[in-house]
């Protein structure tokens, strides 16, 4: 009896049964996986304007993804870039031709202009290339004008489901105050920004080229001090809106970062003094989990910026390839004597350099914002 | 060629003026103006037909049918 | 137009120019007869010199989108405008001013009668800016 027991005993020691504490190594990717879904990215992923869409997948940028977010380099990037840059300058490209043949013919008849006679036979001849020429560069315009008005309210469509968001990630990553202030913030200043510039700027400036186009036929009617007077109006007050969003939000983030500062260690001391034993533990783990969490902000934030550039970009590309041509062609005209063509041409160029600003404005606004919260979130803790 | 009608006018212009001084002082001031008369007309209808084709010229090159 | 037709032309404009002056003294309207004629010929073989360049601005204007009766209208005025032009610097040459203001009108007149449909074409344009 007692053998039989000892040879049961041994038998239990030659047999143990392994034992070990669950695998407490995060794995990032799939905690981040989980938190992005616990946020709505799929929403978000739906909301991304239609343009930015294509050129992410080509890109494969579309997902939100920390591991390709930081491979992002910028060798990636230009080949896209360079692709898009070559897709827009295709067909302006040939009207810039055209447009200079007409600068060529008025050349042509103001050669045979005697310099002692009035301009009369060579401003009549102007008159009808400024109408070529108008037929020819008016329809882009209006398209430029067109699309800068939809991509500015694609993006602040898309900025309505970001920034509730990214809010949401930087309060759950230990950022409550900075979180409400640029969720409050930044909705307002987006929507109002692009309400303002596509509802009053923009056909302000469409107004300013139907002025001139009618000035240009009429020169002894002095137009022009009524059209750069719009001009100067609407840039100023762009600059104006821009500045002072930016300052305040620089302000107001500056602030809440020291107040969530203050947050984040009272909440370590607490946990700290009323855990007793395993309460430095705890915080530091509540430090890991924040550090996770901050990671996903930034990923968020990340995404966020590249969207924006990619929505922006396309149509930058497009009015900025129309801006050089027009510019081009009004200094042949200078140069050739043609002082019509050359006005409206300017203010073509004009218009479409006042398009580029608010595209500008609009961008640096998502951008600057979202970067200046996300550095100021950097160093918490 | 059409160098030779600039010439051709010249030569016009010289004789009839030749002619004409020569007329006045042989005392035949109506003959040397019936002259000169002549002379413009003569040179008209030759420009005339120059002008014609220079109309058509650029008629044809910038499409003015 | 080569070089060959260029040297042609100088020599015209040259001989025609002694000429004038030699029989502006005795007959001053030969005088004038002749600067016409000059100027004619001239201008028939620049314009018969243009036919290239004509020719490939209307190739490049075929690429665009711009519709080609523009084109037309771009280019009868430039004729239209040659010819006016030709008529009154010799008016102006022989002193009649008044003659000259009246055909230079007349060439105005007919290039706006031409470009007529652009005028419509870009008021639609603009019309559809102000909406």
């Amino acid at each position: 009896m007692r053998r039989l027991m000892v040879a049961l005993m041994l038998l239990l020691l030659l047999f143990p049964m392994p034992v070990r504490a669950e695998d407490s190594e995060l794995n990032l990717e799939e905690q981040m996986e989980e938190q992005l879904d616990a946020l709505g990215a799929d929403e978000l992923l739906r909301h991304v304007p239609e343009e930015a869409r294509e050129y992410l997948q080509e890109a494969d940028l579309f997902d939100i993804d920390l591991k390709k977010l930081m491979e992002l380099t910028p060798g990636k990037f230009f080949p896209a870039l360079g692709r898009m840059f070559w897709n827009t300058v295709k067909r302006p490209s040939r009207t810039l031709a055209a447009m200079l043949a007409v600068i060529l013919l008025c050349a042509l008849l103001e050669s045979l202009r005697d310099t002692v006679s009035e301009p009369a036979l060579s401003g009549a001849f102007q008159t009808v290339s400024v109408l070529c020429i108008l037929t020819a560069v008016a329809t882009p315009i209006l398209d430029c004008i067109v699309r800068t008005t939809n991509t500015i309210q694609q993006a602040a469509f898309f900025m309505l489901s970001f920034i509730p968001m990214f809010s949401a990630a930087m309060i759950s990553a230990g950022q409550p105050a900075t979180g409400a202030a640029y969720n409050l913030f930044l909705l307002t200043a987006c929507q109002v920004v692009s309400q303002v510039v596509a509802q009053t700027f923009i056909p302000m400036m469409a107004v300013y080229l139907a002025f001139c186009i009618c000035g240009s036929f009429v020169p002894e009617l002095n137009v022009a001090s009524v059209a750069s007077g719009i001009r100067s109006m609407v840039s100023w007050a762009m600059g104006l809106l821009l500045t002072i969003f930016v300052a305040l939000l620089s302000i107001q983030s500056m602030l809440s970062h020291g107040a969530d500062g203050v947050g984040v260690k009272a909440a370590k001391f607490l946990i700290n003094s009323l855990v007793p034993a395993v309460g430095s533990i705890l915080s530091d783990a509540y430090m890991a989990a924040q550090g996770a969490l901050r990671l996903v902000k930034t990923t968020v934030g990340a995404y966020g910026i590249v969207v924006a550039l990619f929505t922006f970009l396309p149509t930058f590309l497009y009015v900025a390839v129309w801006y050089l041509i027009t510019r081009v062609v009004a200094l042949a005209g200078d140069v050739v004597g043609a002082e019509r063509v050359s006005g409206i041409l300017k203010a073509c160029s004009n218009v479409l350099g006042l398009l580029i600003a608010a595209i500008f404005c609009f961008a640096l606004l998502i951008i600057i914002s979202t970067s200046v919260v996300m550095i100021a979130g950097l160093g918490a803790g | 060629m059409e160098i030779d009608l600039i010439f051709r006018i010249a030569a016009i212009g010289i004789i009839v003026a030749v002619l004409d001084q020569v007329l006045r002082r042989a005392d035949r001031p109506e003959i040397a103006t019936m002259t000169t008369l002549a002379g413009v007309i003569a040179v008209l209808l030759m420009m005339i037909a120059e002008i014609n084709h220079l109309f058509e010229t650029v008629k044809s090159v910038f499409g003015l049918y | 137009m080569e070089v060959s037709q260029l040297f042609t032309l100088v020599g015209v404009g040259l001989v025609a120019m002694i000429m004038a002056v030699t029989l502006r003294q005795y007959r001053p309207e030969f005088a004038l007869l002749v600067s016409l004629v000059a100027g004619v010929v001239i201008l028939i073989g620049v314009v018969r010199g243009i036919l290239p360049v004509v020719e490939q601005v209307q190739t490049i204007f075929q690429s665009t989108q711009m519709p080609a009766a523009y084109l037309q209208v771009l280019f009868k005025a430039l004729g239209i405008c040659f010819l006016t032009q030709i008529a009154c610097d010799a008016c102006r040459d022989a002193g009649e001013g008044a003659i000259g203001a009246k055909v230079e009108l007349a060439g105005k007149v007919a290039v706006l009668v031409i470009s007529l449909p652009l005028f419509v074409q870009v008021l639609t344009i603009v019309r559809g800016l102000l909406v």
